[in-house]
């Protein structure tokens, strides 16, 4: 039986004889091909068809993985590092190219070993899932996790996490563990981390810096300020989007400044904005939720059966992403109005986010909007994310399902999701 | 010293060469869509960028040591916002392969006669030297097992690999790196030959076929870069130098010969060396008391700032080290080659050199005296830090060492402009590679490589150009002209123009142009020769006129060849205008005209209408209006 990893020889119907690592294709079209590494470090295939014998020259036996203990510093911050998943936590096997998931502290700190220059770091796997599968349980757990963390003492908090959803996590957290007393920092990498130029190293070294030395408490992203390398970005998490596919820089304030810079480099951390400080206290634990929401995008065109679909399926509350102020289609022929009052007979809060994304939402400039506030009772969730409102109102109905109350909840400014001041700087930064 | 010449025994020298040919191909980028397009304007932007040694296979990488020198390096990439984008930038993944070069890879592998692996996997190289912004090249082993017919029989070709090109470097100021990314991403085909060559005039041979017979794709770059060599030369008793980045097709038998010389007569030093039986001794011997009243101007200095000086044995050495072994280049320069590389110190003073530097008879003979020197052996110093001077001296010893060891030691060498090389760095270890996971495998099926077509050969290209009426002479030259593209295509749209007409003025138009009217063509793009062409193919001027047509195009880039052509009062004339301007000049010079003074009135005739119609119909007209 031959494995991944095993030294063999190939002989192809030609009579060509090759020596190589057998490597496993994962994907679909691999069946067809046997795939080997040969000395040189590439990797060819060779069509089944064509071949004629492949034998086994030695098993692999994978290295032994070496424990190192980590020696404490006494005089520096103690920071937990708590993993998710993600790109940022992935291992290269370089003998074969595979992709391994399991990384542990002494991975992290062989990674980027100037870390230990801030903190001693507990590091803790939680869960190894990529960010887009991440659900409401996941949170809970992670939630859970990080409170086990602050009540043990730790002096902050790193995350590790896939990027596509980090803004939603830290969201999350923001709402499940208020009145915090040190930071929470979300980190992912947007490069992976088998290349010298990931953006991995100074994101991770700029998040432990964050944990140890900065001095707010909040649940934030760090992440490149720009294409550069050289200056990190802490966003509130209840503000921060990925606003790119690609790009290192991919998470933005919206409608927010960033709270400071991370020169890792010099070890410097400039204020940019205010933000809650660290304190004695702690947190308060609150991770009950309520997953039976949408969150949908207006669009022109749209019929009432898109909506009318979650009042047949039972939701508890909907998030819509309206067009600039919070419009949704309401003339003559094809109006959303008695699908969205109905929504109200039935007691089920409907919030209005804009699609803009950045911006306030307003219900009484237009008479469509006013139709909207006043008559159906939607509520405009100021400058709030959809995202965030999504999880907000989730949050909300894990607490009440009273209408009044959730509509106090939601224009509560509870962590900063809300910016009461439409700052003239903080559009497109 | 021996020198080497062309008629030296290479059998018995047992010289052994192999190639890799690195060719840049014509098409845009590997895996962008953005131009292989090298810019000399200022860029539109710069991105700073940093490089991690990352931990994984050790193997001969020192990740400790290869951290310690990324930390201090910072990385500058200067980019376009019209041809380059993100992804040269490391901020988007890869796109699919590009087809074309794919294309082209299947043409030369079949004019190679190798065999394509059915599935090819894109594979990341780790470079940290920062030419790469994602820290490492992306490559592809592509074919295999070819072979080139030879005046000296079948070479073996190992491997075809289509890669990208690097970034280019445009300077280096302390820690600070620019590169410019608009060559990242060029592709690239590597072809690699068996060490089959015996002697210097076999390499240049293999080398010029190869060339040759890639450009018959007509995809391939031509230009000062655009085609590399590195040159893997060994004889007998020395060992395996690779001469990398070698661009001058015509001097690479003198490069071999060069190279050659070098071995032979290291192993000879080494010989010798042998023969005194040295005894390496590592001891440092502090010479500052020695020489604390030296008048050296340069120990001098180094004392008044309390500088050290240490000085070693080298045991043996003694009459050796100014030996001249490579061309002008004395043996010494080997030892200052591994200084320059390996520390911050760039150079030392041996006993060969000395008297001399102001240092006397007196000081030599207490220094051999303090480090116990027979007649045999050399004795070496470095002036600086302690701690420099120190890793100088144990580069130095290291070198010394090695040397006793074995005469030529296998490494990466630099070729110097006069064709003698440096020491760059060792033979590396088996490269550090892993699939490129943001891409497929590219399976290359038995109907998508037969329905590629192989290109004409050299030799098919040759008959039918011989066909079309050149000359052989006039073939060989177009057949390896930059201009090979622009004759095929222009032989297919002028009907009425002569193809050899096509390759003379092809071959000719720089010189002629630089020649008669100091301009330098190279504005002159594959358009202009066309629209020039097309005037003679209308008949508009006289094949006289295209030189100097062409000329002002030069100058004048946007100008069309028609405005040329009138402003240069070269379009053609019929005879009854000839006549007309004939009967106009008779009359402003009625006596020239009375006396009959032909030659005289056919040279005023002729500065109004040379280019511009044929001068025998002028003669003709002119006589007869004369009647003479």
């Amino acid at each position: 039986m031959i494995n991944h990893g095993d030294k063999v020889r190939l002989i192809t119907k030609d009579g060509e004889s090759f020596e190589g690592i057998y490597i496993d294709t994962p994907e679909l079209s691999g069946k067809d091909f046997i795939t080997l590494k040969l000395s040189s470090g590439y990797n060819i295939g060779i069509s089944k068809k064509e071949i004629s014998s492949l034998d086994l020259i030695k098993k692999n036996i994978p290295p032994e993985e070496k424990t190192q203990v980590i020696k404490k510093k006494k005089d520096l911050p103690s920071i937990s590092l708590l993993s998710t998943g993600g790109t940022i936590s992935c291992k290269v096997d370089y003998r074969t190219g595979g992709v391994n998931p399991k990384i542990t502290a002494q991975d992290f700190i062989n990674n980027v070993p100037e870390i230990t220059k801030y903190a001693n770091i507990n590091a803790k796997q939680v869960m190894q899932i990529p960010s887009e599968n991440l659900t409401v349980k996941d949170w809970q757990k992670l939630a859970r996790e990080i409170y086990k963390e602050i009540k043990k003492g730790t002096d902050g908090i790193v995350v590790t996490m896939g990027t596509d959803t980090l803004h939603y996590s830290a969201t999350a957290i923001s709402f499940m563990l208020k009145n915090l007393n040190v930071p929470i920092v979300f980190v992912g990498a947007q490069r992976s981390v088998d290349r010298g130029s990931s953006d991995a190293y100074p994101n991770l070294l700029s998040a432990v810096m964050t944990a140890s030395k900065w001095d707010g408490a909040e649940v934030i992203i760090c992440m490149h300020k720009t294409t550069n390398d050289g200056l990190n970005m802490l966003i509130r998490g209840v503000k921060a989007r990925k606003m790119h596919t690609e790009r290192r820089d991919a998470f933005r304030p919206i409608n927010d400044l960033p709270l400071a810079f991370i020169d890792y480099e010099r070890g410097l951390i400039t204020p940019k904005s205010n933000y809650r400080k660290r304190s004695k206290e702690l947190p308060k634990l609150e991770i009950e939720m309520d997953e039976k929401v949408g969150l949908i995008y207006i669009y022109p065109n749209m019929k009432q059966d898109v909506l009318q679909h979650f009042i047949d399926n039972d939701y508890h509350g909907i998030i819509l992403a309206g067009t600039g102020f919070g419009h949704v289609p309401t003339g003559p022929s094809n109006s959303l109005l008695p699908v969205l009052k109905r929504f109200n007979n039935k007691g089920i809060p409907v919030i209005m986010t804009s699609q803009c994304l950045y911006g306030r939402t307003n219900p009484y400039v237009y008479s469509p909007l006013r139709q909207l506030s006043m008559e159906a009772k939607v509520i405009f969730a100021e400058d709030m994310l959809p995202e965030v409102a999504y999880i907000k109102l989730m949050h909300i109905l894990g607490k009440t399902k009273d209408l009044e109350e959730i509509k106090k909840l939601m224009l509560t400014n509870m962590v900063g999701e809300i910016n009461p001041l439409s700052q003239v700087n903080s559009f497109l930064i | 010293m021996i020198f080497l010449t062309f008629e030296t025994d290479w059998e018995k020298l047992g010289l052994k060469v192999g190639l890799e040919i690195h060719q840049q191909l014509d098409t845009h980028k590997l895996f962008c869509n953005c131009p292989s397009l090298l810019r000399d304007d200022n860029p539109d932007f710069i991105v700073k960028r940093k490089l991690k040694a990352v931990v994984g296979e050790t193997g001969n990488v020192d990740i400790a040591a290869i951290h310690e020198e990324l930390k201090d390096k910072t990385f500058f990439y200067e980019g376009y916002d019209d041809t380059t984008c993100l992804v040269e930038l490391d901020e988007e993944p890869p796109h699919p392969i590009n087809p074309e070069a794919l294309e082209v890879a299947v043409q030369v592998s079949k004019l190679l006669k190798m065999k394509i692996f059915d599935r090819i996997y894109i594979m990341r190289k780790t470079v940290i030297d920062g030419s790469n912004p994602t820290g490492f090249q992306r490559t592809a082993f592509f074919s295999r097992d070819g072979l080139l017919k030879t005046s000296f029989g079948d070479v073996k070709i190992t491997s075809l690999m289509l890669e990208e090109e690097a970034s280019r470097k445009m300077k280096e100021e302390n820690n600070n790196i620019y590169w410019r990314v608009d060559r990242l991403g060029i592709p690239l085909l590597e072809i690699s030959t068996e060490p089959q060559m015996r002697t210097p005039d076999q390499v240049r041979e293999v080398a010029e076929k190869i060339g040759l017979l890639i450009r018959m794709t007509g995809k391939v770059k031509r230009g000062k870069g655009t085609i590399r060599q590195d040159v893997n030369i060994s004889i007998v008793g020395g060992n395996r130098a690779e001469i990398k980045g070698f661009q001058e097709l015509q001097d690479i038998a003198n490069l071999v010969k060069f190279e050659a010389e070098r071995q032979y007569n290291l192993i000879r030093l080494h010989e010798k060396i042998k023969l005194r039986n040295p005894k390496i001794d590592r001891t440092f011997f502090d010479l500052k008391k020695i020489l604390a009243k030296t008048e050296s101007k340069l120990v001098k200095t180094a004392l008044e700032s309390n500088k050290e000086i240490i000085g070693i044995k080298m045991p043996s050495f003694a009459g050796l080290l100014k030996d001249k072994i490579q061309g002008e280049r004395y043996f010494a320069k080997e030892f200052v080659d591994y200084l320059k590389v390996l520390t911050g110190i760039s150079g030392f003073i041996h006993s060969d050199e000395l008297p001399g530097y102001g240092i006397t008879e007196k000081e030599i003979s207490q220094i051999k005296v303090l480090l116990n020197c027979s007649i045999y052996d050399a004795f070496a110093f470095v002036t600086g830090e302690k701690k420099e001077v120190e890793k100088a001296l144990n580069v130095l010893l290291d070198r010394c060492e090695q040397f006793i060891k074995e005469a030529v030691p296998s490494e990466v060498r630099f070729p110097n402009d006069d064709l003698t090389t440096k020491f760059l760095r060792p033979m590396p270890g088996a490269e550090r590679m892993y699939p490129e996971t943001d891409l497929l495998p590219v399976d290359l099926s038995k109907n998508f490589i037969d329905s590629i077509k192989i290109p004409e050969t050299p030799e098919e290209k040759t008959q039918r150009f011989l066909n079309i009426g050149l000359s052989q002479d006039l073939v060989d030259q177009i057949i390896r002209s930059r201009d090979l593209n622009l004759f095929e295509k222009m032989v297919s749209i002028f009907k009425k123009v002569s193809p050899t007409n096509i390759a003379n003025i092809l071959l000719s138009s720089a010189d002629e142009i630089k020649k008669r009217y100091n301009i330098d063509s190279s504005s002159l793009k594959d358009k202009h020769y066309i629209d020039a062409f097309n005037l003679l193919e209308e008949g508009k001027v006289a094949k006289e006129a295209l030189i100097e047509i062409l000329a002002y195009l030069a100058r004048e880039p946007n100008s069309t060849a028609l405005e040329a052509a009138k402003s240069l009062n070269l379009t053609k004339i019929s005879e009854k205008e000839l006549e007309e301007i004939i009967d106009k000049i008779i009359k402003e010079n009625e006596t020239l005209a009375a006396e009959k003074q032909f030659q005289i009135l056919m040279g005023f005739v002729m500065r109004k209408v040379r280019g511009r119609i044929d001068g025998e119909i002028v003669a003709e007209t002119l006589k007869k209006k004369l009647k003479v």
